[in-house]
């Protein structure tokens, strides 16, 4: 699905200044820079705009988002939701992975494995993980286990079909090489293939993750009674689009912290390639 | 005296049944003795590739028989190395040094073991000073070395290289020449050496066989190379070898658009 798994990095993933042949200012040379004068411009003009230009009861101005977003910090509620939301998908995305890494090695090694799994792989990868919150429901109750299985089946699509993929990329060569270097074929597997393999699975694991943070939201707003997607969802009933805000800005900074703490963590198994 | 034969084939045909059912080899016949460094020479498509493969145990030959000391290939065996053209063999994932120490490894030595056969080849190809880059950090020319000091450390009896040098630059490629004879020299391994570079040839090799334009190609002459060596290609003899043989590659090229023209 993606062959080079660098390719996922969006804008300026590269924090390190590359020298420039061409005639470089000092902003060019800083992006980072550039991109805190674009956040606090963004965030200017939404404050401007909606607090003395065109207030609107449809969208609050940021000064609010802000002011609700430290009242439910004191009153703690913030932190239960967002805590109910991380742990769920810290779950499932656990064990998504821990199942898609390993069945997606075995498709792409495995021919007979392949076979077998192959329909149910191209038939599923498109049914989207919320549609199964109705089942999931029916069978598990309204409880923990149907956002987690959400959460398990979203992660672990991308992680397996990304592993198989990353199997099949494998240079012809390399396997070839282990063998006459006297590797047993089950030596190649552990040493070659799995190495070989691991950018691609990291890659797949990045990309799940943010289907856990979109399959925890709908999760959360259909059965629930905590977490970011319930907090987002019912303070709709009350109008609350400051709190609504405040559901969206913690999803999206945690998605972005999240990611970004993976990119540090597997850096050492990625930039070899 | 005589070293004992070592490669042996014999009535060799390869057909691949997914093109066309082409024929790439047809009764190919083709001996060597131990520490004999051959090159295989031939207009590009003749199936001197498919012949390394056959040797390394990575096809089986549709008729005939392919034997290495005395045993029928079957699969491949860190008996017989192979140095492959590209750098895509190499594990970005490790180091040069454990690149090289790979092998090694695979046959549970351990740690204590490994060190000096690791730096003992690294040393011998010039990256002693090197060990614990990434290949994606080495050159191209540093790369086939990373290649080279990997199979030397597993001390195969064979080292069938394919067009290793064919992708660095001329300096790069002359270096690795004489770099591969000075080591040649002093175990004297087997070597069959894949290239379709006349010069190249005549500076290694002690025997040149001149494989056929494909399809269907086969050895159609072996020529012994009594050069003194070190070769020195302003020798007027390496001309005189050099145009031989570039008749006899020219005579296949021709023949076989004559043929292509008449099917």
């Amino acid at each position: 699905m993606i062959p080079n798994p660098t390719s996922v990095s969006i804008g300026t993933a590269d924090p390190r200044p590359s020298p420039s042949p061409r005639r470089s200012t000092i902003l060019s040379d800083h992006p980072r820079i550039i991109s805190s004068i674009s956040v606090i411009a963004f965030l200017l003009l939404w404050e401007v705009l909606l607090r003395w230009v065109h207030p609107s009861a449809l969208i609050p101005p940021f000064s609010a988002v802000v002011l609700k977003g430290w009242e439910l910090c004191e009153s703690g509620e913030l932190f239960v939701h967002t805590g109910a939301s991380l742990a769920r998908i810290a779950t499932g995305f656990c064990i998504g992975s821990l199942i898609g890494a390993p069945l997606g090695l075995l498709i792409g090694a495995s021919k007979v494995v392949r076979a077998v799994f192959d329909p149910f792989v191209q038939f599923f990868r498109f049914i989207p993980a919320i549609a199964w919150l109705t089942p999931a429901v029916i069978w598990f109750g309204i409880g923990e286990q149907p956002r987690i299985m959400i959460i398990v089946y979203a992660t672990l699509f991308i992680v397996a079909i990304n592993s198989a993929v990353g199997v099949s990329s494998i240079a012809e060569n390399k396997i070839w090489a282990g063998r006459t270097l006297g590797a047993t074929p089950s030596q190649v597997f552990l040493h070659i293939v799995i190495p070989a393999t691991l950018p691609y699975v990291l890659t797949g694991m990045r990309l799940a993750m943010g289907f856990a943070f979109t399959g925890v939201v709908s999760a959360e707003m259909i059965a629930s009674e905590r977490g970011l997607g319930y907090l987002i969802f019912n303070s709709r009933l009350w109008m609350a689009t400051d709190s609504i805000f405040v559901g969206i800005f913690v999803l999206g900074m945690l998605g972005w912290t999240c990611d970004t703490l993976f990119r540090q963590v597997t850096r050492r198994f990625t930039h070899q390639r | 005296m005589q070293a004992p034969l070592q490669i042996h084939m014999q009535g060799v045909s390869l057909r691949y049944a997914s093109r066309m059912d082409t024929e790439v080899i047809r009764n190919l016949d083709f001996s060597s003795r131990e520490g004999e460094f051959i090159c295989l020479l031939g207009p590009s498509g003749c199936g001197k590739s498919s012949v390394l493969r056959l040797l390394a145990g990575f096809q089986q030959p549709t008729s005939g028989v392919v034997q290495v000391n005395s045993r029928t290939v079957t699969e491949p065996s860190n008996e017989r190395a192979v140095v492959f053209q590209g750098d895509d063999s190499l594990f970005e994932w490790l180091s040069a040094y454990d690149n090289v120490a790979f092998g090694p490894r695979m046959r549970g030595l351990s740690s204590a073991e490994i060190d000096p056969i690791a730096m003992k080849f690294l040393r011998m190809v010039g990256l002693a000073d090197h060990a614990h880059k990434f290949p994606r950090e080495l050159s191209g020319g540093m790369r086939q070395r990373i290649q080279i000091a990997r199979v030397l450390a597993n001390n195969p009896r064979i080292m069938l290289m394919d067009e290793p040098f064919a992708a660095l630059d001329a300096q790069t490629r002359t270096e690795l020449q004489d770099e591969l004879i000075r080591i040649w020299s002093a175990d004297k391994k087997s070597v069959v050496f894949i290239t379709h570079d006349i010069g190249e040839s005549i500076v290694l090799a002690d025997r040149i066989g001149i494989m056929s334009a494909g399809p269907g190609s086969r050895i159609i002459e072996t020529i012994e190379v009594d050069l003194p060596r070190p070769r020195s290609r302003a020798n007027p003899k390496f001309g005189e070898l050099y145009e031989r043989i570039g008749r006899l590659i020219h005579d296949q090229v021709k023949s076989r658009a004559r043929h292509a023209q008449n099917a």
